[in-house]
Parts: structure tokens; sequence; C-alpha cells
């Protein structure tokens, strides 16, 4: 612990680790981050000495400074990733020994100042700090990568994605490829535009394209960019050095999510768009943003289009269908049927000639995505799952040949499902269990994969309970579980989501499921999940929400509205089962009503007591800590290969 | 009238009220919305910007919309629709008639859109002398969403409905339940709600606005202690 002491005292102190970390291996990164942000060259040694020494925390791609989290509560096999972890210290440290040659390249070949300034800048940008250190070790696999005869212009990108590298790579590893692409192409716009005379003002509008993702932030960067092509004005350094940090920090923030209500942008997306969309009747007006239900026109299109799609993978079109037709729901079972879809895909797949199958297969599988979108709107545990899997694509060692590689994906997508989904579910039940005590009365809101495990493991430990069971329309889901659990023999109390301030005085915990669960500890869930923990939370119940860690998600939302999803209007108007309603029979293409059916609202962290994650029970405000936490598995697990 | 409607405002109260309860809250909701024009809060945003959020069905609350939109005042009504009686359908189905700006959302996402919403404005079943208010089921939900939002929940009862008792347990004492029963499974139905007092902010009868606060006091202007007593002896007779 002495040259920890040291070192902090000489390095700047400003990073805390707070969580989950070993005590041995961060102090070492952080007494090294002083001088790398010094110089970007020199410190490339120090790192890789670091990596080989720590062989466990051998994360070496790993962006994020906190080791690897060995929890208690952890029972991930750990072994099997610790016996491949030196060998990826190896590599790793191979990979970074050509490092040196080819930064020292970059500076003195591309003399410009203008692209050296860009270089240095993002380490002079203190956000940054955290993910300097181990970045180094990201650029060096990005600069292999690329061609070394590289013309001025291709030069210059050069330059920028490997200094984008080290600043956004904490989010960056989790990112995809394309909007990665998209990303590079906006920041080089925004550059240009910053060169001229007003560039301050378009630093503005960068910023707040940052700042918010709700306000249109397409609409800032086109402002730019059309302002560019009026003026050319000669770059004056100085602005660019000033432009460059912010252009990283505008990658750092979650990627800008499609406004629907922008019409330039819609008509875009609509040439894209392997379905033809139409208008919808009527569209609710603080709904126009969100993309609109359009399920009866879709699934006859869908159904002609099978042959027209010509990349489109069967499994995957099935998948698709089975999402727009509702038989797959939840969020579990849509990424694990995703996930299984593009094994189907990726066993079937075979390089193309003169392509390699990074990129190729990147692409497949983005436009496997964007037709799984086209059917439903992607959750967030299966945004998370993508990520990861394009993230393993990348990162996949170019010496691999086709068979190798694509065994080493299937295996990493049966390693997902099996170690952030069931076995995650399973390490849920065993905490929550320990919840539950004899004479309880538990409330369940719709029908959560996750709690109806924890009720039945409840139940088969002998506990002595009884279930609330609230439901809603339109789904009804609450009924399914409900017969589940009567026919296992626990006894159960049935009613809707009206009543439940009725019913909430005899409860004495609430368990709900989540969707996903935000970095501000707002919890994303079916819709009335918000009603019925604010009930329990004005009636003093505590609320213990169940949600695996690889659904967290470090966007923040306030309300409910911002985004959401839009389900099918009709289910509204007609009332299951009770055909006397029939007052809307006549009225629905009336212009001046509108059917809303929202599926999702966020539940405020207030009225969350704590939430069951697979990494323990944890209070909402400890949510941003599993979501950075989050990051390292993935790569550990990816290194392992 | 008076002896009749200490029963929580019986079905047969309310009809034989209607006409002139309705009028009268007409007549208050004009003056309100004399009020809101004065607002310049109001006069500020322009179209369709005021939402107003009811649940269920209630003839007081249609008529107090309809005035206000004679009022050419502009709002939008999200209508939630009240489960299990789905009152708000006929509701919906009433407004859209009137050609008022409607929209039908479930009870489940009365929370979720709560972020947008300018007024609460609900009808009431009895007015408690406490100020608290016996309602549709779910309207404490309501009531507790806007309080969390810091909406206004205005709750409309004619002064037929206001009732002199205090509400003791209300929750079971003063509902209806028409769940039923099995060895396993129990089914809750209850037909009202009771919302507390300081859930709502004002009420508005046909003499005006009021907190619940003072509500005992109106109530007893129509109610006389002698008639609370002759109600006590009628039922023990009975």
């Amino acid at each position: 612990m002495d040259p920890r002491r040291t070192a902090r005292t000489v390095s700047d102190p400003k990073v805390r680790q707070v969580g989950f970390f070993t005590p041995a291996a961060p102090p070492d990164r952080s007494a090294s981050d002083l001088p790398r942000q010094q110089d970007p060259i020199q410190p490339k040694s120090p790192s890789s000495t670091q990596v080989n020494d720590h062989s466990t925390s051998g994360d070496s791609l790993s962006p994020v400074m906190i080791p690897p989290p060995h929890h208690h509560s952890d029972t991930v096999p750990r072994t099997a990733l610790q016996v491949t972890s030196p060998k990826t210290a190896v590599s790793c440290s191979s990979r970074t020994v050509t490092v040196p040659t080819k930064n020292d390249g970059v500076p003195s070949s591309f003399s410009p100042g203008r692209k050296i300034v860009t270089v240095k800048s993002p380490s002079s940008y203190p956000g940054v700090k955290a993910s300097t250190v181990p970045a180094s070790e990201l650029t060096t696999v990005s600069m292999v990568n690329l061609p070394s005869g590289i013309s001025e212009k291709a030069g210059g990108a050069s330059v920028e994605v490997q200094n984008d590298r080290p600043v956004s790579s904490k989010t960056l590893k989790e990112k995809t490829y394309k909007a990665e692409r998209r990303a590079l192409q906006e920041a080089q716009r925004a550059a240009k535009a910053a060169a001229k005379a007003e560039g301050t003002k378009a630093s503005t509008a960068a910023s707040k394209v940052m700042t918010s993702a709700n306000t249109k932030p397409s609409k800032a960067a086109k402002t730019s960019s059309q302002k560019n092509d009026s003026s050319q004005v000669a770059a004056s350094e100085k602005k660019i050095g000033e432009r460059a940090p912010e252009k990283d920090r505008k990658k750092d923030a979650p990627h800008p999510r499609m406004q629907y209500d922008d019409t330039s942008r819609v008509e875009k997306a609509k040439k894209r768009a392997v379905v033809k969309q139409t208008e919808v009747r009527n569209r609710v007006e603080l709904f126009r943003h969100l993309p609109q239900y359009e399920h009866g026109t879709q699934l006859p299109d869908l159904e002609t289009k099978f042959f027209e799609l010509d990349p489109m993978h069967p499994a995957v079109y099935e998948v698709g269908l089975q999402y727009l037709s509702g038989d797959i729901r939840g969020g579990n079972a849509r990424c694990i049927a995703m996930f299984q879809a593009f094994k189907e895909a990726i066993k079937d797949y075979s390089t193309p000639p003169e392509k390699t199958l990074i990129r190729d297969l990147t692409a497949r599988i983005s436009s496997y995505v964007s037709f799984l979108i086209e059917c439903r709107p992607l959750s967030v545990s299966m945004g998370n799952a993508i990520k990861f899997l394009k993230n393993r694509i990348a990162k996949l060692p170019l010496a691999l040949s086709e068979p190798e590689a694509k065994a080493t994906l299937t295996s990493d997508i049966d390693r997902f499902i099996n170690e952030k989904i069931i076995i995650a579910e399973k390490v849920i039940v065993k905490h929550a269990v320990t919840k539950i005590r004899d004479g309880d009365v538990l409330l369940t809101y719709g029908a959560s994969s996750a709690v109806e495990m924890i009720l039945l493991h409840a139940h088969e430990l002998g506990k002595q309970f009884r279930v609330v069971v609230v439901d809603s329309r339109p789904k009804l889901e609450g009924q399914l579980l409900l017969r589940r659990l009567v026919r296992k023999g626990l006894s159960c109390t049935y009613t809707h989501v009206n009543a439940v301030s009725c019913i909430m005085q005899e409860v004495t915990r609430a368990f709900l499921g989540a969707s996903s669960v935000l970095s501000n500890g707002t919890v994303y869930s079916r819709v009335g999940t918000a009603c019925v923990a604010m009930v329990a939370h004005a009636f003093r119940v505590p609320v213990l929400v169940c949600c695996e860690a690889y659904k967290f998600h470090e966007r923040v939302q306030l309300d409910s509205i911002c985004f959401n999803e839009l389900g099918n209007p009709d289910a509204i108007s007609r009332v299951h089962g009770r055909e006397d309603i029939s007052d809307l029979d006549g009225l629905v293409n009336r212009e001046n009503l509108q059917l809303l059916n929202l599926v999702y609202d966020a539940t405020p962290s207030d009225y969350v007591s704590m939430i069951i994650t697979d990494y323990g029970m944890i209070p909402p405000t400890s949510v941003p800590v599993i979501v950075r936490e989050y990051r390292t598995p993935v790569v550990l697990v990816s290194d392992s290969s | 009238m008076k002896a009749q409607t200490h029963e929580c405002g019986t079905r047969s109260n309310q009809t034989e009220n209607k006409t002139t309860g309705h009028s009268g809250i007409a007549k208050e909701a004009s003056h309100r919305l004399k009020k809101l024009a004065h607002n310049p809060q109001d006069t500020l945003q322009e179209k369709n910007s005021e939402v107003i959020l009811t649940l269920g069905s209630s003839r007081t609350v249609l008529e107090f919309l309809c005035a206000a939109k004679e009022k050419k005042r502009s709002f939008r009504v999200f209508v939630s629709e009240g489960a299990p009686r789905y009152q708000g359908h006929l509701l919906a189905k009433e407004s859209v008639m009137r050609g008022l700006q409607t929209t039908l959302i479930t009870d489940s996402a009365v929370f979720a859109i709560f972020s947008r919403v300018n007024m609460v404005i609900v009808g009431a079943h009895a007015v408690m002398a406490n100020g608290g208010v016996i309602a549709p089921v779910g309207l404490n939900m309501v009531a507790l969403a806007a309080q969390k939002h810091a909406v206004p929940f205005v709750v409309l009862a004619g002064s037929h409905k206001l009732c002199p008792l205090y509400p003791h347990h209300p929750e079971v004492l003063l509902n209806e339940l028409r769940g039923i029963g099995a060895p396993l499974l129990h089914v809750v139905n209850p037909t009202f709600d009771y919302v507390p007092p300081k859930l709502v902010s004002p009420f508005i009868t046909d003499t005006g606005g009021h907190n619940p606060s003072y509500m005992y006091r109106l109530i007893a202007d129509y109610y006389s202690a002698d008639d609370l007593d002759l109600q006590r002896r009628a039922t023990s007779g009975n």
C-alpha cells in the first residue's frame, strides 16, 4: 500500500474509486494518470507493464479504470474467466508494442499543426481523465487496423479516429460500429463548421446537442453544416483546439434517438425503410415524436417483402414477425430470441470475397437489427446485448479464420445468454427470497419473469405468504401469472390497477419487474408500474425492483413522454371480454378522438426502496456504479477468447 | 331534500338534483373560466396547451368542460377509462360528440402522462364532512399522482353530494366490494375510492369554490344536527 499512498499524493487525486474494486489494482493507474496526460506517447510502456503485472485484472482493453468486480454475490463462474486472462494480457502487450512507432509517425507525417492540436486536445479535457489511462491500448488496437500508406484525407480521418478513441472509449466500446462512423462524420463536419468565423456559435449549438437528447439534436448539427457550406473561412487553430473536446464530449453522450416529429428525418428514414410506412390516423399530439404503431399495415407488407429482403436470414425474419405479433414479449425473452436468431445467422454466414469478416458481419448484424426495429422498437436490454455482440465482432483478432471466428461468436452469445440472463435471474431470486418472511403479503404488477421465479422459489422453500397480483388493461398479463401461480398452489388475490390503493393496506412488500433501470435510478418498466410504486410509497410499503444488470442503461430520463413506445390503439377502444362496452365503436375515425396505448412508464427513484440485481441489492442511487461496473465484465469476457 | 341526501348522494337523489345542480355548477364553471381568462399565464399559452385529465364518467365534468369550450378556452382532455366499469369510454364518446379534443388512455398510463397534465377535474360520488371524497375507484391513485406533480386536483360536486358523516375506515365501510372468492384465488373489486382531504385542492360546488377544510361548514348549512339524530333513530328503528 505504500506506493499507493505516495502515488496518490503526487498525482492528481481527482480519480476516486467508489464502489466495487479490488484494493490492489487501481492505484497504479491513477498514479500514471498525470504523466500520461502531459505526453500521449511516452507512457505507453508503463501501461503495458502494468497490464502484465495484474494478470487477474488483465482487462487490457478496458477503458474503465476500475478493475473487474469481485462481488460476494457474483456467482458467475469466475474461474473460467481467470484462466484465460493471462493469455490476453500477453496478446495485449504485444499489441501495445507496435504502438509507439505508429504513434510517432502520425504527428510527423501529417505535419499540419491543426491536426496535432486535435490529437492533443482531448487529453486536456478534464472529464476524460478517468478513461485516458487504459485507453491507450485501445488506441493501438484501432491503429493496427489502419493501413500504413494513407492518403492525405484518410490520414486526417485516422488522426481523428485515434484521437477520439481514447477519449470516448468508455462509451465507445459499447457503441455500435455504425453509430461510431456516423458520429465521426458528424464530428468532422462540425469541426469544419467550427473553422469559420462564427465557430463559437456552432459550438454552443453542439453543446446544446450534448445536453439534451430530447430537443432535436439533428437541427443543431444541420445548422452548423449549413453554415459551413455558405462560407469557407480559413481555419483558425485556436478554434479547432477548443472545438475538439466538445466534439468528443458529444460522442460520450448517448446517441440521440430519432424524433418522429422531425419531418425531414422521417423522410430520410422512410427511404431507408424496408417496410412501407403509412401515416397513422390520429396521432396523439404529445407523442408525435415516438414511432407510431402501425401493426395492421406492417404485417402483410413484411410478409410480401420476405423474398425481396435478400440478406435477411430466415431465423431473424421469424423472430421479427414474432415480435410484431406479440408472441414474444418481455425483455429477457425478446433478447434471448434475438440472440438465438443471430446465432443461426452467424452459423450460416460466409464472408463474401474481398470483404473482411469483421466489417461485413457487423454490417449484416446492423441490417438485421434495423429489421427488428421495424417490427418493434428495441428494448434497452436488447440494445445492450447488440452493443455487446458488435463489440465482440469488432474485437475479433484479424488472424482468426472464419470458422474459428464464428465459433467464438456463437460461444460468446451463449455465454452472454447464460451469464447475463439465466444465471443473473437465479442470483436475483436467491437475493430476493431473503426478503420474504412468513406471513407476508407480496404485491406484484403484471407478469415479470424474475418476480415469478422469486415467488415460486419462495413457495418451494415453504414460506407462508400471500400474493396480490395487480393487473391492467390492455395486456392483462397478470392473468397469465395468476394462472401459473394458482396452479402451483400459491394463495393469490387478483385485482386491477385502480383498486391498488384499496388493497395496499394489507400488503407488506411490492415486487416489481423492470424493462430497464436508468442511471438516475429511474425504473423504466411496463406501464402502470409507476402508479403501483407510487401508491406503495404512499402507504409506506417497500418497493423492490428486480432487474438484471445487463438491462441497466446510462441514459437519464425524467418523464415517460420523451422516450416510450406506443402500442396498438385499437386495444383501448375495445375491452376484451366486455362486449357491452361499445361506446367508441363508430367514433374511432373521428378527428378529435385519439386513443393512446403507452407501453412503458418511468418510475421516479423516490418510489424505489431497493433494486435487486445480480450484483446484489442496491439502492437506486447506486445504479450509476453498476452501469460503470457492468462494462468491465463484458470486456473481460471478450478477452477470454 | 335534506332528509334524503344524507345517504352519500344515492342514485335517486342524483337524478332528482341533476338539473339544478348541473346548471349551478355550469354557472360556477363560467365564473371560474372568467378567472382563468384573466390569468396572464393562461393567455400566453394559446393553442391546445392546457391538458385536463379526468377519470371515469361524470355528467358534471362533461358539462363543466363543455361550458369551458363555449368560453373559447382551448384545451385537450385526457380521459382515463376507469376500470372496471369503463365509464371513461362513455365520457370520451360524449365529449367527442360535443367537439372536445379527447384522448382516451388506460388507467395504468395515468402516471406516465401526468408530467404534461395541467389540471385534474373529476366528479365525486359523495363529499364527506371532513372534506374527503368518495369517488370512483382509481381516483386515489390519480390524486396521489397529482400531488406528486403539484397539479390541482379539482373535485366538482353539487351540494346534493355533500354528506354530513365523517368517514371512518371508508375503504371498507363506505364501499361496495364485488369480488369473488375461491380457495386459493380471491378477487378484489371495489367500487369506490376514498380520497383524503389533503389531496384535494379545491372543491367546486354550485355555491362556489371551497377548500376541503371548509366543507364541514357548508354541510352545516344544509344539515342540522337534528337531522343527523333523526337519521340515527331511523336506522336503529329499522
